[in-house]
Protein backbone atom coordinates (compact mmCIF):
# COMPACT_ATOMS: atom_id res chain seq x y z
CA UNK A 1 0.00 0.00 0.00
CA UNK A 2 3.07 2.63 0.77
CA UNK A 3 4.81 1.69 -2.57
CA UNK A 4 1.35 2.58 -4.35
CA UNK A 5 0.42 5.80 -2.45
CA UNK A 6 4.40 6.68 -3.47
CA UNK A 7 3.85 5.72 -7.00
CA UNK A 8 0.63 7.59 -7.03
CA UNK A 9 1.55 10.65 -5.30
CA UNK A 10 4.74 11.16 -7.64
CA UNK A 11 2.24 11.00 -10.49
CA UNK A 12 0.90 13.69 -8.75
CA UNK A 13 3.53 15.26 -8.82
CA UNK A 14 4.34 14.67 -12.25
CA UNK A 15 7.94 12.85 -11.66
CA UNK A 16 7.87 9.53 -12.70
CA UNK A 17 6.27 7.47 -15.83
CA UNK A 18 3.45 5.59 -15.76
CA UNK A 19 3.67 2.23 -14.04
CA UNK A 20 2.37 -1.46 -13.99
CA UNK A 21 3.16 -2.81 -10.56
CA UNK A 22 2.26 -6.81 -9.45
CA UNK A 23 2.62 -7.81 -5.71
CA UNK A 24 1.48 -10.43 -3.21
CA UNK A 25 1.15 -10.61 0.40
CA UNK A 26 3.76 -12.39 3.07
CA UNK A 27 1.00 -13.16 5.02
CA UNK A 28 -2.99 -13.66 4.53
CA UNK A 29 -4.08 -9.91 4.83
CA UNK A 30 -7.31 -8.40 5.17
CA UNK A 31 -7.16 -4.96 3.30
CA UNK A 32 -10.12 -2.63 3.97
CA UNK A 33 -11.15 0.62 2.01
CA UNK A 34 -10.66 4.14 2.64
CA UNK A 35 -13.98 4.95 4.62
CA UNK A 36 -14.42 1.28 5.78
CA UNK A 37 -15.25 0.68 9.43
CA UNK A 38 -12.54 -1.97 10.36
CA UNK A 39 -14.33 -2.57 13.85
CA UNK A 40 -17.76 -3.34 12.06
CA UNK A 41 -16.51 -5.17 9.07
CA UNK A 42 -13.61 -7.06 9.93
CA UNK A 43 -13.61 -9.87 12.94
CA UNK A 44 -10.18 -8.23 14.59
CA UNK A 45 -10.06 -10.86 17.18
CA UNK A 46 -10.37 -13.99 14.75
CA UNK A 47 -7.36 -11.95 12.25
CA UNK A 48 -5.36 -11.25 15.66
CA UNK A 49 -5.67 -15.47 16.91
CA UNK A 50 -4.93 -16.54 13.07
CA UNK A 51 -2.11 -13.80 12.62
CA UNK A 52 -3.89 -12.10 9.89
CA UNK A 53 -2.74 -8.70 8.77
CA UNK A 54 -4.98 -5.56 8.88
CA UNK A 55 -4.69 -2.89 6.36
CA UNK A 56 -6.26 0.29 5.04
CA UNK A 57 -5.97 1.16 1.53
CA UNK A 58 -5.67 4.32 -0.63
CA UNK A 59 -8.21 3.67 -2.49
CA UNK A 60 -12.36 3.12 -1.49
CA UNK A 61 -14.36 -0.01 -2.36
CA UNK A 62 -14.73 -3.00 0.22
CA UNK A 63 -13.18 -5.53 2.20
CA UNK A 64 -10.89 -7.85 0.25
CA UNK A 65 -9.47 -10.78 1.76
CA UNK A 66 -5.71 -11.27 0.33
CA UNK A 67 -4.67 -15.44 0.37
CA UNK A 68 -4.25 -16.68 -3.00
CA UNK A 69 -4.62 -13.98 -5.23
CA UNK A 70 -1.97 -11.38 -7.30
CA UNK A 71 -2.27 -8.09 -6.66
CA UNK A 72 -2.03 -5.30 -9.43
CA UNK A 73 -1.70 -1.16 -9.35
CA UNK A 74 -1.68 0.90 -12.50
CA UNK A 75 -0.83 4.52 -11.79
CA UNK A 76 -0.56 7.45 -14.49
CA UNK A 77 -1.93 11.14 -15.12
CA UNK A 78 -5.30 11.42 -16.50
CA UNK A 79 -3.73 13.89 -19.31
CA UNK A 80 -1.83 10.27 -21.21
CA UNK A 81 -4.03 9.02 -23.86
CA UNK A 82 -5.19 5.94 -22.63
CA UNK A 83 -6.47 7.41 -19.42
CA UNK A 84 -8.14 10.79 -20.82
CA UNK A 85 -10.98 9.26 -21.12
CA UNK A 86 -12.34 10.33 -17.74
CA UNK A 87 -13.41 7.79 -14.60
CA UNK A 88 -15.63 5.09 -15.82
CA UNK A 89 -13.09 5.26 -19.20
CA UNK A 90 -9.84 3.97 -16.97
CA UNK A 91 -11.80 1.15 -15.67
CA UNK A 92 -12.69 0.12 -19.07
CA UNK A 93 -9.22 0.51 -20.65
CA UNK A 94 -7.45 -1.22 -17.34
CA UNK A 95 -10.51 -4.33 -17.75
CA UNK A 96 -9.94 -4.30 -20.94
CA UNK A 97 -6.02 -5.11 -20.76
CA UNK A 98 -6.62 -7.44 -17.43
CA UNK A 99 -9.17 -9.22 -19.69
CA UNK A 100 -6.62 -9.91 -22.61
CA UNK A 101 -4.20 -10.93 -19.99
CA UNK A 102 -6.76 -13.57 -18.79
CA UNK A 103 -7.82 -14.85 -22.21
CA UNK A 104 -4.49 -15.62 -23.17
CA UNK A 105 -4.78 -18.01 -20.26
CA UNK A 106 -7.26 -19.34 -22.06
CA UNK A 107 -10.03 -17.80 -19.85
CA UNK A 108 -13.52 -16.54 -21.51
CA UNK A 109 -13.33 -13.32 -19.88
CA UNK A 110 -16.59 -10.43 -19.96
CA UNK A 111 -17.26 -7.62 -17.87
CA UNK A 112 -21.32 -6.65 -16.42
CA UNK A 113 -20.90 -3.89 -19.18
CA UNK A 114 -20.38 -6.02 -21.53
CA UNK A 115 -23.36 -8.21 -21.46
CA UNK A 116 -25.59 -5.09 -20.92
CA UNK A 117 -26.51 -5.73 -17.14
CA UNK A 118 -25.21 -5.27 -13.59
CA UNK A 119 -23.17 -2.43 -13.38
CA UNK A 120 -24.94 -1.84 -10.27
CA UNK A 121 -23.62 -0.13 -7.16
CA UNK A 122 -22.14 -2.91 -4.68
CA UNK A 123 -23.78 -1.88 -1.25
CA UNK A 124 -22.06 -5.52 -0.08
CA UNK A 125 -19.24 -4.60 2.58
CA UNK A 126 -16.86 -7.83 0.75
CA UNK A 127 -15.54 -6.71 -2.45
CA UNK A 128 -16.28 -9.90 -3.68
CA UNK A 129 -19.98 -10.30 -3.30
CA UNK A 130 -21.33 -8.66 -6.47
CA UNK A 131 -19.72 -7.41 -9.95
CA UNK A 132 -19.49 -3.83 -10.11
CA UNK A 133 -19.39 -1.43 -13.03
CA UNK A 134 -16.57 -2.91 -15.45
CA UNK A 135 -15.30 -5.44 -13.45
CA UNK A 136 -14.37 -8.82 -14.43
CA UNK A 137 -15.99 -11.50 -14.86
CA UNK A 138 -15.64 -15.50 -16.24
CA UNK A 139 -18.62 -17.20 -17.58
CA UNK A 140 -20.24 -14.26 -15.43
CA UNK A 141 -18.88 -14.83 -12.44
CA UNK A 142 -16.24 -12.37 -10.40
CA UNK A 143 -12.69 -12.89 -10.65
CA UNK A 144 -11.20 -10.11 -9.85
CA UNK A 145 -11.59 -6.66 -7.98
CA UNK A 146 -10.86 -3.24 -8.48
CA UNK A 147 -11.07 0.24 -6.85
CA UNK A 148 -9.26 4.06 -7.73
CA UNK A 149 -8.41 6.96 -6.18
CA UNK A 150 -7.73 10.25 -7.99
CA UNK A 151 -5.91 13.29 -6.92
CA UNK A 152 -5.22 16.40 -9.49
CA UNK A 153 -4.89 14.72 -12.53
CA UNK A 154 -3.31 11.73 -10.94
CA UNK A 155 -5.19 8.28 -10.32
CA UNK A 156 -4.09 5.03 -8.97
CA UNK A 157 -5.97 1.71 -10.00
CA UNK A 158 -5.42 -1.35 -7.29
CA UNK A 159 -7.18 -4.67 -7.88
CA UNK A 160 -6.71 -8.16 -6.77
CA UNK A 161 -7.33 -11.46 -9.11
CA UNK A 162 -8.42 -14.62 -7.28
CA UNK A 163 -5.71 -17.56 -8.11
CA UNK A 164 -7.52 -19.53 -5.76
CA UNK A 165 -10.47 -18.81 -3.30
CA UNK A 166 -11.41 -20.21 0.15
CA UNK A 167 -14.73 -19.53 0.76
CA UNK A 168 -14.82 -20.47 4.64
CA UNK A 169 -12.78 -17.36 4.89
CA UNK A 170 -15.43 -14.81 4.79
CA UNK A 171 -17.51 -16.88 7.42
CA UNK A 172 -13.72 -16.46 9.99
CA UNK A 173 -12.40 -12.90 9.18
CA UNK A 174 -15.35 -10.65 8.63
CA UNK A 175 -18.06 -9.46 10.76
CA UNK A 176 -21.60 -11.23 11.11
CA UNK A 177 -23.20 -9.02 9.25
CA UNK A 178 -21.13 -8.25 6.26
CA UNK A 179 -21.48 -12.06 6.10
CA UNK A 180 -25.01 -11.95 5.71
CA UNK A 181 -25.12 -9.31 3.72
CA UNK A 182 -22.88 -10.90 0.79
CA UNK A 183 -19.97 -13.13 2.07
CA UNK A 184 -22.78 -16.09 2.64
CA UNK A 185 -20.81 -19.29 1.07
CA UNK A 186 -23.62 -19.98 -0.90
CA UNK A 187 -23.55 -17.07 -2.43
CA UNK A 188 -19.83 -16.67 -3.02
CA UNK A 189 -20.33 -20.14 -4.46
CA UNK A 190 -22.03 -18.98 -7.33
CA UNK A 191 -20.92 -15.34 -7.83
CA UNK A 192 -17.16 -15.74 -7.30
CA UNK A 193 -14.64 -18.05 -8.95
CA UNK A 194 -10.67 -18.04 -9.30
CA UNK A 195 -7.76 -19.04 -11.93
CA UNK A 196 -8.20 -22.48 -9.85
CA UNK A 197 -11.91 -22.65 -9.93
CA UNK A 198 -11.31 -22.59 -13.73
CA UNK A 199 -9.22 -25.31 -14.10
CA UNK A 200 -6.04 -23.27 -14.32
CA UNK A 201 -4.51 -24.85 -11.20
CA UNK A 202 -0.54 -24.56 -12.19
CA UNK A 203 -0.75 -21.03 -12.56
CA UNK A 204 1.23 -19.23 -9.84
CA UNK A 205 1.68 -15.37 -9.20
CA UNK A 206 4.40 -14.87 -11.64
CA UNK A 207 2.78 -16.45 -14.51
CA UNK A 208 -0.68 -14.96 -13.86
CA UNK A 209 1.93 -11.29 -13.68
CA UNK A 210 3.04 -12.38 -16.99
CA UNK A 211 0.47 -13.13 -18.99
CA UNK A 212 -1.13 -9.79 -17.43
CA UNK A 213 1.80 -7.49 -18.56
CA UNK A 214 0.97 -8.84 -21.56
CA UNK A 215 -2.61 -8.32 -22.09
CA UNK A 216 -1.45 -4.41 -21.49
CA UNK A 217 1.29 -4.42 -24.02
CA UNK A 218 -1.05 -5.79 -26.51
CA UNK A 219 -4.07 -3.28 -25.68
CA UNK A 220 -1.63 -0.55 -25.43
CA UNK A 221 0.09 -1.44 -28.80
CA UNK A 222 3.69 -0.98 -26.60
CA UNK A 223 6.30 -3.14 -24.96
CA UNK A 224 6.29 -2.32 -21.12
CA UNK A 225 9.53 -1.85 -19.60
CA UNK A 226 11.00 -3.94 -16.26
CA UNK A 227 11.53 -1.13 -13.93
CA UNK A 228 12.53 -0.84 -9.95
CA UNK A 229 11.66 2.04 -7.93
CA UNK A 230 13.81 5.28 -7.84
CA UNK A 231 15.58 6.75 -4.63
CA UNK A 232 12.64 9.24 -4.42
CA UNK A 233 9.80 6.51 -4.69
CA UNK A 234 11.33 4.46 -2.13
CA UNK A 235 11.97 6.75 -0.10
CA UNK A 236 8.34 8.38 0.33
CA UNK A 237 6.62 4.20 0.65
CA UNK A 238 9.32 4.19 3.55
CA UNK A 239 7.74 7.46 4.86
CA UNK A 240 4.38 6.30 4.62
CA UNK A 241 4.69 2.53 6.19
CA UNK A 242 6.23 4.23 8.92
CA UNK A 243 3.84 6.79 9.34
CA UNK A 244 0.78 5.41 7.69
CA UNK A 245 0.43 1.84 6.87
CA UNK A 246 2.11 0.57 9.63
CA UNK A 247 0.45 2.48 12.11
CA UNK A 248 -2.84 0.90 13.98
CA UNK A 249 -4.40 4.47 13.81
CA UNK A 250 -4.86 4.71 9.88
CA UNK A 251 -5.54 0.68 9.71
CA UNK A 252 -8.16 0.84 12.18
CA UNK A 253 -9.54 4.24 12.77
CA UNK A 254 -8.52 5.39 9.33
CA UNK A 255 -6.41 8.49 11.06
CA UNK A 256 -2.87 9.32 9.86
CA UNK A 257 -0.21 11.33 8.19
CA UNK A 258 -1.24 13.32 5.04
CA UNK B 1 -26.47 18.79 -18.76
CA UNK B 2 -24.70 19.98 -16.08
CA UNK B 3 -25.02 23.43 -15.30
CA UNK B 4 -22.41 26.65 -13.88
CA UNK B 5 -23.89 29.25 -12.37
CA UNK B 6 -22.80 32.85 -13.23
CA UNK B 7 -22.51 33.85 -9.50
CA UNK B 8 -19.34 31.28 -8.90
CA UNK B 9 -15.32 30.74 -9.44
CA UNK B 10 -14.06 27.48 -10.31
CA UNK B 11 -11.20 26.05 -10.28
CA UNK B 12 -9.51 23.14 -12.69
CA UNK B 13 -10.19 20.42 -9.98
CA UNK B 14 -13.86 20.96 -9.98
CA UNK B 15 -14.46 22.57 -7.25
CA UNK B 16 -16.51 25.79 -7.15
CA UNK B 17 -16.42 29.12 -4.51
CA UNK B 18 -18.89 31.58 -3.35
CA UNK B 19 -17.53 34.42 -2.13
CA UNK B 20 -19.30 37.28 0.24
CA UNK B 21 -16.64 39.49 1.99
CA UNK B 22 -13.35 37.51 3.02
CA UNK B 23 -15.40 34.17 3.12
CA UNK B 24 -15.65 31.56 0.67
CA UNK B 25 -18.13 28.92 0.65
CA UNK B 26 -16.75 25.91 -1.15
CA UNK B 27 -18.17 22.81 -2.93
CA UNK B 28 -18.07 20.39 -6.41
CA UNK B 29 -19.21 21.50 -9.50
CA UNK B 30 -22.52 19.79 -11.00
CA UNK B 31 -19.82 18.48 -13.33
CA UNK B 32 -17.28 16.67 -10.67
CA UNK B 33 -20.69 15.17 -9.16
CA UNK B 34 -22.14 13.84 -12.44
CA UNK B 35 -18.55 12.19 -13.38
CA UNK B 36 -18.27 10.49 -9.38
CA UNK B 37 -21.46 8.80 -10.11
CA UNK B 38 -23.30 7.97 -6.52
CA UNK B 39 -21.61 9.86 -3.41
CA UNK B 40 -21.22 7.20 -0.57
CA UNK B 41 -18.76 9.06 1.95
CA UNK B 42 -17.04 12.19 2.66
CA UNK B 43 -14.14 13.30 4.95
CA UNK B 44 -14.18 16.94 5.47
CA UNK B 45 -11.23 19.27 7.54
CA UNK B 46 -13.09 20.21 11.17
CA UNK B 47 -13.44 24.23 11.44
CA UNK B 48 -10.70 25.68 12.91
CA UNK B 49 -7.93 23.68 10.91
CA UNK B 50 -6.02 25.20 8.18
CA UNK B 51 -6.20 24.64 4.11
CA UNK B 52 -4.41 25.52 1.27
CA UNK B 53 -4.87 26.96 -2.02
CA UNK B 54 -3.90 23.53 -4.43
CA UNK B 55 -3.85 21.33 -1.64
CA UNK B 56 -6.20 18.76 -0.53
CA UNK B 57 -8.89 19.39 2.24
CA UNK B 58 -10.86 16.32 1.74
CA UNK B 59 -11.39 13.07 0.17
CA UNK B 60 -14.98 12.03 -1.65
CA UNK B 61 -15.91 8.24 -2.28
CA UNK B 62 -18.33 7.49 -4.73
CA UNK B 63 -19.54 4.62 -6.77
CA UNK B 64 -16.50 4.84 -9.14
CA UNK B 65 -13.48 6.40 -6.97
CA UNK B 66 -12.13 8.29 -3.75
CA UNK B 67 -11.35 11.64 -4.68
CA UNK B 68 -8.68 14.01 -3.11
CA UNK B 69 -10.84 17.43 -2.84
CA UNK B 70 -8.56 20.07 -3.87
CA UNK B 71 -8.67 23.86 -2.16
CA UNK B 72 -9.41 26.81 -4.09
CA UNK B 73 -8.15 29.19 -1.32
CA UNK B 74 -6.31 29.71 1.52
CA UNK B 75 -7.58 29.95 5.20
CA UNK B 76 -9.19 28.71 7.95
CA UNK B 77 -12.17 26.99 8.04
CA UNK B 78 -14.87 28.54 9.95
CA UNK B 79 -18.02 26.39 9.02
CA UNK B 80 -18.32 22.43 7.94
CA UNK B 81 -21.33 21.52 6.50
CA UNK B 82 -22.92 18.98 9.11
CA UNK B 83 -25.59 18.16 6.94
CA UNK B 84 -23.48 16.04 4.56
CA UNK B 85 -22.83 13.79 7.30
CA UNK B 86 -26.69 12.66 7.56
CA UNK B 87 -26.88 12.40 3.53
CA UNK B 88 -24.18 12.86 1.77
CA UNK B 89 -26.21 12.43 -1.53
CA UNK B 90 -27.40 16.20 -1.39
CA UNK B 91 -24.03 16.93 -3.04
CA UNK B 92 -25.45 15.01 -6.07
CA UNK B 93 -29.00 16.28 -6.23
CA UNK B 94 -28.00 19.78 -5.07
CA UNK B 95 -23.63 20.52 -5.83
CA UNK B 96 -24.22 24.43 -5.66
CA UNK B 97 -26.92 25.13 -2.45
CA UNK B 98 -27.27 22.38 0.06
CA UNK B 99 -24.73 20.44 -1.23
CA UNK B 100 -21.84 23.04 0.05
CA UNK B 101 -18.34 21.44 1.51
CA UNK B 102 -16.83 24.12 3.89
CA UNK B 103 -16.64 27.78 4.42
CA UNK B 104 -13.01 29.41 4.52
CA UNK B 105 -11.92 32.71 6.45
CA UNK B 106 -9.26 33.54 3.22
CA UNK B 107 -5.91 34.89 3.88
CA UNK B 108 -5.45 36.15 0.88
CA UNK B 109 -8.31 36.74 -1.50
CA UNK B 110 -6.04 37.80 -4.36
CA UNK B 111 -5.98 34.03 -4.53
CA UNK B 112 -9.11 34.32 -6.07
CA UNK B 113 -7.14 35.57 -9.50
CA UNK B 114 -6.27 32.32 -10.24
CA UNK B 115 -9.95 31.14 -10.45
CA UNK B 116 -11.92 30.61 -13.47
CA UNK B 117 -15.60 32.36 -14.01
CA UNK B 118 -18.42 30.16 -15.06
CA UNK B 119 -17.64 30.49 -18.66
CA UNK B 120 -13.84 29.92 -18.49
CA UNK B 121 -14.18 26.72 -16.61
CA UNK B 122 -16.89 24.92 -19.25
CA UNK B 123 -14.74 25.87 -22.19
CA UNK B 124 -12.11 24.71 -19.63
CA UNK B 125 -14.53 21.80 -19.08
CA UNK B 126 -14.89 21.03 -22.77
CA UNK B 127 -11.79 20.89 -24.23
CA UNK B 128 -10.88 18.26 -21.06
CA UNK B 129 -13.46 16.44 -23.38
CA UNK B 130 -13.89 13.85 -20.12
CA UNK B 131 -16.59 11.34 -22.10
CA UNK B 132 -18.02 9.93 -18.98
Amino acid sequence: MAVDEALFRLQDRRRNPPTLRFFGWTRRTVSIGYFQDAHREVNLKACIEEGVALVRRPTGGKAVIHDRDLCYSVTGRTDLPAFSGGLTDTYRFIGRCLARGLAGLGLSVSTPGDEGGAGEINRDAFCFARPSRYEILVKGRKICGSAQSRSRGAFLQQGSLLIDFDRDLPDRLLQRAVRASGGRKDVLEEQVTSLRGEGLEAIGREALASALRSGFEEILGIPLVAGSLTGEEESLARELREGKYGTDVWNLEGKGME
Amino acid sequence: MAVYPEDLLYTREHTWVRVDGNQATIGITDHAQEKLGEILSIELPVADSYVEQDESFGVIESTKTTTELISPVSGEVVVVNDDLADDVGIINSDPYDTGWMIVVEMDDPSELDNLLDAEGYEDFVEADGEAD
